[in-house]
This record gives structure tokens, sequence and C-alpha cells, in this order.
């Protein structure tokens, strides 16, 4: 059976990312510490959606 | 003639053999996957270059949206009432309906055309990876008014990331078609995020009270960066609108609206056009005029979003150029008959040739125009000879019909439409529309004698 958490992980990750944005933009976190803390969930969402696409059959 | 056109004819008609019949029932797409693929489709390498260009073309703020509200729309119409509906009536792809209407040998032609306009597109998105590459190494990013290249790094780095895009492409399109997949959801959220940490180097508050204040005063304020043409309210609606002009108007898109199962589909386009060519846009301008305004789509992305930002970049160019590069490939085999790996090889020595003259990027708003112009001609022949022809009495498909290898008719129209074009006396922007018109007319006022022979020779 198909494993749905890849990706439900990649979209919630993406959601994440742009909380971080948020953060930064209203003052609630340092530039450094947004730009670390994106590229770190960016790296988490290419592993989950390349697990979530590699589940899906050829076209 | 040089060269045996009845065995390209042969080759080009392998090729695209698994597409040659007719798309049945069974195999229409729902719409939500039209949805993604303009969504996916929209989101790439150019974005970050035409929304900054709007900026350093002295756009308002006022003209940059309600410009883009209407180019987009127009662009979403043309979609739909254009190209959808000849897709789902014929169930063809452009390929077969224009060698049935114009014969192998303007395919050809068309083909040849394509695959050149496609490398150039592709070098030109090597060329902002290369911005973005290049930040590792301090590389000097060419001017805007450069048109060869600036400095041996440039060249370097430029000429690198080509062979890299060309090996990945000859290595495999279809995994790394499905890397692109993965890829656009993140590049469009990098285009939102980085906007959004830009805003408070702009001036915005958080509480967005003096937004419209910043971005009518330092980011769409209506003045034109030195050595760049003023723009205003039309020409936005206009490059808004013939952005894709090869794809609606010209009627490429075909090859995927047969897949549809009615032609209403053609209004899922706007998930790209209001996504990519809207809000993507609007990002861009955003985080060029943080940077202030230089041409450096790796450098502005990088400010905003650290390496994640440099990344945005790099893959934004190579997830346009790697099915570019593809495209330019097959196009190719069909004129050599060499295998794919080898014409994709010198397609992309090619492009990564063009990439290290910064004219195509620099000048890419343009070329887009241009671009546009070339293949539009086209999809006036097909359009007239698909909906006006049978209200007059004309006859479809002459070309199938007499075996013609080219149909000279549908040859001049192209020529003779260009040339109409270059000779307007108005802004590239503007040229396509009237172009267009005049082919529609010229296709059917040569084809009119067709319709009185017939009912001559009728009984």
């Amino acid at each position: 059976m198909k494993n749905k958490w890849p990706k439900i992980l990649s979209i919630m990750v993406l959601i994440i990312c742009l909380a971080l944005a948020w953060m930064e933009f209203t003052g609630r976190l340092s530039a450094g510490s947004f730009k670390a803390w994106f590229l770190v969930m960016s790296i988490v969402y290419f592993i989950a959606a390349a697990l979530s696409v590699s589940q899906k059959p050829a076209s | 003639m040089a060269f045996d056109l009845s065995g390209i004819a042969a080759r080009m008609d392998r090729l695209y053999e698994f597409d040659r019949e007719p798309v049945t029932p069974d195999k229409f797409k729902k719409g939500v996957l039209f949805a993604s693929i303009f969504a996916g489709e929209h989101v790439a390498a150019t974005e970050f270059v035409i929304g900054a260009f709007f900026v350093l073309h002295g756009l308002k703020a006022t003209d940059l949206i309600f410009g883009l509200l209407l180019g987009n729309l127009l662009a979403v119409l043309s979609w739909t009432f254009l190209c959808a509906p000849i897709a789902v009536s014929t169930r063809l792809t452009l390929y077969w309906y224009l060698r049935k209407i114009a014969g192998p040998g303007v395919t050809f032609i068309y083909n040849v055309a394509n695959a050149f306009l496609y490398c150039i597109l592709a070098g030109a998105m090597i060329s902002v990876s290369a911005t973005a590459v290049g930040l590792a190494f301090g590389l000097k990013v060419p001017g805007l008014n450069d048109i060869l290249p600036t400095n041996a790094l440039w060249v370097l780095v430029c000429l690198g990331l080509g062979f890299l895009f060309t090996l990945l492409a000859i290595l495999g399109f279809e995994k790394l078609g499905r890397f692109a997949e993965v890829a656009s959801p993140w590049i469009f959220l990098c285009f939102i995020a980085g906007a959004l940490v830009t805003l408070p180097k702009l001036g915005v508050r958080p509480d967005f009270s003096n937004f419209w204040e910043v971005a009518t005063s330092q980011i769409w304020n209506g003045i034109a960066t030195a050595g760049q043409q003023q723009f205003n309210f039309w020409h936005v609606v206009f490059f808004a609108w013939f952005c894709n002009l090869a794809m609606h108007v010209g009627l490429s898109d075909m090859a995927l609206f047969r897949y549809a199962k009615k032609w209403t589909y053609g209004l899922y386009s706007a998930f790209g056009m209001y996504t990519g060519h809207f809000l993507a846009w609007i990002c861009s301008g955003v985080m060029v005029a943080a940077i202030g305004r230089e041409m450096h789509p790796g450098k502005m992305a990088f400010e905003a979003l650290g390496l994640a930002g440099a990344a945005a970049v790099m893959l934004a160019g190579w997830t346009t150029a790697n099915p570019t590069l593809y495209r330019a490939g097959l196009a190719l085999q069909t004129v050599t008959g060499w295998p794919r790996w080898k014409i994709t090889l010198v397609a992309g020595l090619v492009t990564s040739v063009l990439s290290c003259f910064p004219l195509f990027f620099m000048k890419l708003l343009d070329y887009v125009a241009i671009y546009g112009l070339v293949l539009m001609p086209i999809g006036a022949v097909v359009f007239t000879e698909h909906w006006i022809f049978p209200k007059l009495g004309i006859p479809r498909y002459q070309a199938e019909s007499k075996k013609q290898v080219f149909n000279w008719k549908v040859l001049l129209v192209w020529v003779g439409s260009l040339l109409f074009a270059l000779i307007l006396p108005v802004h590239l922007y503007f040229r396509w529309l009237p172009g267009y018109l005049f082919a529609l007319a010229f296709y059917l006022v040569l084809n009119l004698g067709s319709r009185k022979s017939e009912e001559r020779t009728r009984p």
C-alpha cells in the first residue's frame, strides 16, 4: 500500500518554511537563524518529496 | 535537394509515432492534473529575471498589478478559446495536425526553428544558474547592456554548468523530470518567502501598514534604470499575454490539451499564470529592489534566503533548461537521425556556448517576444484551417490529400506575416497581434482560390 507520510511531511515542511519566513518578517527570528533553518527544512523537504514521488508509478 | 527530405520525414514520423493516433476517451485526464502541470511549468528560472526587469523598466505599481491581471487573463482565454478547443476537437498534437495541413517539409522547418529557439532559451537559463553558482567564486555578472562575455570566469562557470546540465539531460530525462516535479513547489515557496523576508529591508512594517507606500516609492516607482526603456500598463498587458504565445496562440499546448475532457480545461492555465506570472514576478521585483536594482538573480535570492536561495536559482535554471534541452534534442534528432544522446550532446554544447553571451539573459524579455512572434503564424494557419475553412467551403488538409511535402501557401504566410510584423512601426511587444491577424487573413485569401476551383471541378 502506498505510504502517504512522505507527501504529508513534504507539505508540512513547506508550511514550516513559510512560517519561518513570517517569523523573520515580524522580527521574531534573526536573519541568520532564518537562513540556517530554511536551509535545513529545504533539505528535509527534498528528501520527503523525493520519497513521495518515487512511490508513484512511472507514467 | 542536397538532403533526403523523405528520409527526414520518415524519421520524424517514427519519432512521434507514439502520439500519432488521436487520444482515446480512456486516456483523458482529470482537471487537477492540468492545474498542477501549469502551476509547475510556470514557476521557473525566467520568473527571477522577468519580475526583476519590470522594476528596472520603471513600471508603476498600479500599472504592474492591473497589467498582469489583464495580460494573464488574456493568456488564459487564449488557451481556453484558441488552443484547447482545437486540441479537444482533433485529439492530436500540433506536430501531426500541422503535418496534415502543411506537409512534412513545413513541419521539419518548424521543428528546426523550434529547436534553435529552445537552445537559446536553455542558454539563458544556464546564465541565470551561473549567477547563483558564481556567488561562491566572487563572479562578476555582466552588465545590462553587455552582449559579449565580460570575463573569463563567467565563461568558465557557464560552460561548466552547461556541460553538467547536458550530461544530466543525456543520463535520464524521466528521472530528472520527476525531480522537477519535486522542486517546483519549493521554488515557488522560495519566491514568496524571499519577498516576505526582503520587505523589512525596504522599510515595510510588520503590520503591512506602509506596504503600498514602500511599493510605490521604492519598488515600482515609475523610474526606469539608466539605459532601460520606460514601460507602461500596455507593455505589461502584452508581455503577460505573449509570454507563452507559442504555447497558446501558437498551439503547441495541443499536446497537453488533447488529453482534456472538454475545452474549458483551458481555464486551468490560470493556475500557472496567477502563481508564476503574477505572484512570482511580483516577488522577484521585491527582491531586486532590495539589492539596488542589480540584475543578478543569484545575489537577490542569496541575500533573501541564504544558501537555499542560491540553490533555488540554480535548480530553477536547471529544471527549466533540462526539458528545454531534451525538446531541442528531440526536434533535431529528426534532422540528423543520430541517437538521442548524441544529438542532446550537440544541442547541449551549442546551448552552453550561447549561455556565455549575456545578450540572451539580459535581453530575455525581447527574446521571449521574438520567440512567440516567430512561431505565431503557424497557430494562425492552423486556426484558419480548422475553424474558418469549413465555414467557407474551402477543402481542409490539402497537403495530406495532395501528398505535398511543402504546402507553399503555409510557408508564404509564415514568412509574409513575419515580414509584416517586422516592418510595423510599433514596439516589439505589440507586433504579434497585427501579425497574427495578417496571417489569418493572408492564409484565407491564398486559399479562396481553392474553393472556386473545387466548385468548378464539381459535377
